[in-house]
């Protein structure tokens, strides 16, 4: 691994309370917020001087939380109950949640109001906003979020002004350019610039710190990584669907087995940052707040959206994808007790299928090794081979 | 076809006799009209839509739902079941949408089974709201999907009430939201069904469904009484009319029938049971469709299921539909569905806490059903608030509202036995 990602792993931990990015924005004198669901604006917060931190959740294991919480549910949202109870929220200020899965409503408030922070505000997310429905959609989130934009600001007891909003959109839109490069450097398929097991790293430490302080390190690493003369990979080059993970253990595995993961497209992957915030023309603190909403609405939609073809919407990003970066076949790997995404999940295999593309599904629970996964990724990746490379 | 032992439930309310009789004539018209094409069959969710279809008079509404609770009622569930996850549909997935989706891919067309009504129609539109869950609107989708999106859906996306609002005071763009989307589901029906929207029929529709609301709800408030006018193995099975038929006269006889009956019971002092009341139970979340007589074996030890939360979800509180302002009173009972189902802590409190109160429960039995996230996930922390913060237990069991296959009767059994002799020996300790 580049010496400069383990670095990156070491300046964040998945225990908000452990966290060195967490505690260096706190010793300046700011707020750090914990959230769970991608569906809310962290840019709003980022403006008013607020560290959004994604809960990344933990392999831990669950004791105290099932006291709060049944276990259908999936492993990740749980971990972070679990984390509460054991103190490991306290070092946040605020929550944030956003109604996008079922589960995670459920889940979110008793994870909130177990921990006791002294900021919390949970957004709806309008689930049907296609089509006909878009033009309310966009009126009701804009609405949410400028609700948010007042608490926030009788919270920090200033106001968040047009500007702070500007340099902050501009922040992450560089952001998601930067990580959209380090998405290309993977998978090129002559010289990957990054392995898969690095670009989970940096995704998993970019959702934890400041964004301008991650933009700088994004771009010495991209240096790195085009003057790197990694070898092309040997076995199959693999797209992974699905939310997210507690560790990186998939990743290493199809490495380890000569295959890469070249492309996905998980929650805390390119469904996280794929979609930038349009900036409005002339920018005013309203149609900012507004700009915020429409990239929700208009972003690689989650399992959880209900408008009608939501998984087709899905499978065609997962199809550039594939073209883009050459993929040879797709693993879903999604968490057990997902409804959402089990839903979509039979009609987009089949449809992966019938591309011709070999296709491998399983539940995770813990980690990937609980499911006895690891056999069947192995078997899978056996059987694929090196050169059965199936073109999208 | 494989059976699994549960047991049918015993009534005591002659009211309950009647639905029944009337569900099955409803789903042979259902399968008439279906035929002659004389009316349009439209796929409905539980939470309040059915007025709007009731608006129209060439419209009937079907419940998969209820269809569900009734196979599942009937024992028919499993080789369904087994056809929706035969598809790639995972088993941890609401079994109200498993049994129905396994219906729609093989089991509508299989002749030799005698499903319940003569079986579910196909619709010829599709509406639904996210008041019981979003869930629905992905089951509603996965549907339009069977069938190759030939048949139009609208739905209305109805928001959650997140801790910031309580039900009485709403933020405007939830309401607005809520207005603007039934006014799009009013005119979608329109369009499928060819009528122009009758504003006369609409706030009819909606005094109507405010009268039986509130006449249930009077019913209900006579089920405070001791003894118990009517257990849960009758207050779950007369849903369906209240439900189905929410907007129009005949749910309004029915209620008002129920409500009658309860009230002479009570006056008279007739109970459930024919000795004495040693203890009252809530029973809380859907319940095993298939096994409605786990709540007659209650009565083993001079025990009554006396409320539910479930019956709780179905009616909108009195004095609130009001026909002069049509739009505002179905949102308002929408979300009012929303807030039940999403709004943890405040249900917890006042909905579940007040009626253990309120109807003087000794214990508490929560259904966890594994498929149903949304009205589970938060069942041991409610669990653990009531025990510490009001001093009732609850037990906890665990299952699906219509798939029996994990269902193991005897074990369920066991618990409740152990949960019944708590609840006796605390309450001996208490007297
Ligand atoms: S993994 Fe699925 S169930 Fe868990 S929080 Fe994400 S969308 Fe919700
Ligand atoms: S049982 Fe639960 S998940 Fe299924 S439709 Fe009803 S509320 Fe939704």
């Amino acid at each position: 691994m580049l010496e400069a990602i383990s670095q990156l792993s070491k300046s964040y931990s998945r225990w908000p309370d452990q966290s060195d990015a967490v505690k260096q924005w706190k010793n300046d004198g700011k707020k750090v917020f914990g959230y769970m669901c991608s569906y809310i604006p962290e840019e709003l917060l980022f403006a008013g001087e607020i560290l959004p931190v994604k809960f990344l959740g933990d392999s831990i294991p669950v004791v105290e939380a099932n006291q709060y919480h049944t276990v259908f549910m999936c492993y990740y949202a749980r971990t972070i109950l679990e984390m509460g109870l054991q103190n490991g929220l306290s070092s946040l200020d605020g929550m944030i949640g956003a109604y996008s899965c079922e589960g995670g409503c459920d889940i979110f408030q008793i994870i909130a109001e177990t921990a006791k922070s002294s900021y919390y505000q949970f957004i709806v997310m309008p689930h049907d906003n296609r089509d006909e429905k878009k033009e309310m959609a966009a009126e009701f989130l804009t609405e949410e979020f400028k609700v948010v934009k007042r608490s926030l600001e009788e919270y920090l007891g200033r106001e968040i002004t047009a500007a702070e909003m500007q340099k902050s959109i501009e922040v992450y839109n560089e952001n998601r350019n930067l990580l959209r490069q380090v998405y290309d450097a993977r998978g090129n398929a002559e010289h990957p610039g990054f392995t898969g097991v690095e670009v989970a790293e940096i995704m998993n430490w970019v959702v934890e710190v400041p964004k301008d302080e991650a933009n700088i390190k994004l771009k010495s690493l991209l240096e790195e990584a085009a003057k790197r003369q990694l070898p092309a990979v040997s076995g199959p080059r693999i797209h992974i669907s699905g939310t997210l993970f507690l560790d990186t253990e998939i990743f290493q595995l199809i490495e380890e087995l000569g295959g890469m993961v070249v492309s996905d497209d998980l929650c805390m992957g390119s469904r996280y940052f794929w979609n930038d915030i349009k900036m409005p023309e002339t920018p005013t603190a309203d149609n900012l707040v507004e700009a915020m909403a429409m990239q929700k609405l208009e972003k690689v939609p989650c399992s959880s959206m209900c408008s009608t073809k939501v998984a087709e919407e899905r499978l065609e990003h997962i199809k550039t994808l594939i073209d883009k970066y050459q993929v040879n076949a797709v693993i879903f790997a999604v968490h057990k007790w997902c409804d959402s995404h089990a839903m979509d999940r039979p009609f987009m295999i089949k449809q992966l299928q019938d591309l011709g593309l070999p296709v491998l599904s399983f539940e995770v629970e813990r980690t990937i090794g609980d499911a006895q996964a690891r056999t069947r990724i192995e078997s899978f990746l056996e059987m694929i081979g090196g050169d059965s490379r199936v073109t999208g | 076809m494989s059976q699994v032992k549960t047991d049918k439930s015993v009534k005591s309310v002659a009211a309950t006799k009647l639905v029944y009789p009337m569900v099955k004539e409803y789903y042979a018209e259902a399968n008439k009209v279906a035929q002659d094409h004389s009316k349009k069959i439209c796929y409905v969710t539980g939470a309040g839509l059915v007025d709007l279809c009731w608006v129209y008079d060439n419209v009937l509404p079907v419940f998969p739902e209820n269809f569900n609770a009734a196979c599942a009622a009937k024992q028919m569930t499993p080789p369904l079941l087994e056809v929706a996850e035969g598809a790639g549909y995972a088993r941890e997935l609401c079994g109200y949408f498993r049994n129905h989706t396994g219906y729609l891919l093989e089991g509508k067309d299989r002749k030799d089974v005698a499903y319940p009504g003569g079986g579910l129609p196909i619709p010829d539109f599709l509406i639904a709201d996210s008041g019981s869950c979003y869930f629905h609107l992905k089951w509603w989708r996965e549907t339009e999907r069977i069938f190759g999106y030939k048949i139009p859906c609208y739905l209305i996306d109805v928001p959650y009430i997140p801790p910031r609002m309580t039900l009485d005071v709403l933020e405007q763009h939830y309401l607005d939201y809520t207005v603007k989307q039934i006014k799009g589901a009013l005119e979608f029906i329109g369009k499928a069904t060819g009528q122009e929207l009758n504003k006369d029929k609409l706030r009819e529709v909606v005094r109507l469904s405010g009268e039986a609301s509130e006449l249930f709800e009077e019913m209900q408030d006579l089920r405070k009484a001791v003894p118990s006018p009517m257990g849960s193995e009758d207050a779950l099975s007369c849903l369906m009319p209240l439900v189905q038929w929410a907007g129009t006269q005949q749910a309004v006889d029915f209620a008002r029938s129920l409500r009658d009956e309860v009230k002479d019971r009570v006056e008279k002092g007739i109970g459930v049971l024919p000795g004495e009341e040693k203890l009252r139970i809530l029973f809380d979340n859907i319940p095993p469709w298939f096994t409605l007589g786990l709540f007659n074996y209650l009565h083993k030890f001079d025990a009554v299921s006396v409320i539910e939360s479930y019956t709780y979800f179905f009616h909108y509180s009195r004095g609130k539909m009001d026909p002069d302002k049509p739009y505002e009173s179905l949102a308002r009972k929408y979300l009012y569905g929303c807030w039940f189902m999403t709004s943890v802590r405040e249900t917890v409190n006042s909905l579940i806490a007040r009626k253990a109160i309120d109807y003087k429960v000794d214990g508490i039995i929560s259904y966890a059903l594994y498929g149903c996230k949304i009205a589970t996930g938060f069942l041991p922390y409610q669990a653990k608030i009531m025990q510490e913060k009001y001093n009732i237990p609850t037990l906890l069991l665990e299952g699906d509202m219509v798939d029996p296959r994990d269902y193991a009767d005897g074990p369920v059994k066991n618990r409740v036995d152990a949960f019944m002799e708590m609840l006796l020996e605390r309450k001996k300790q208490k007297s």
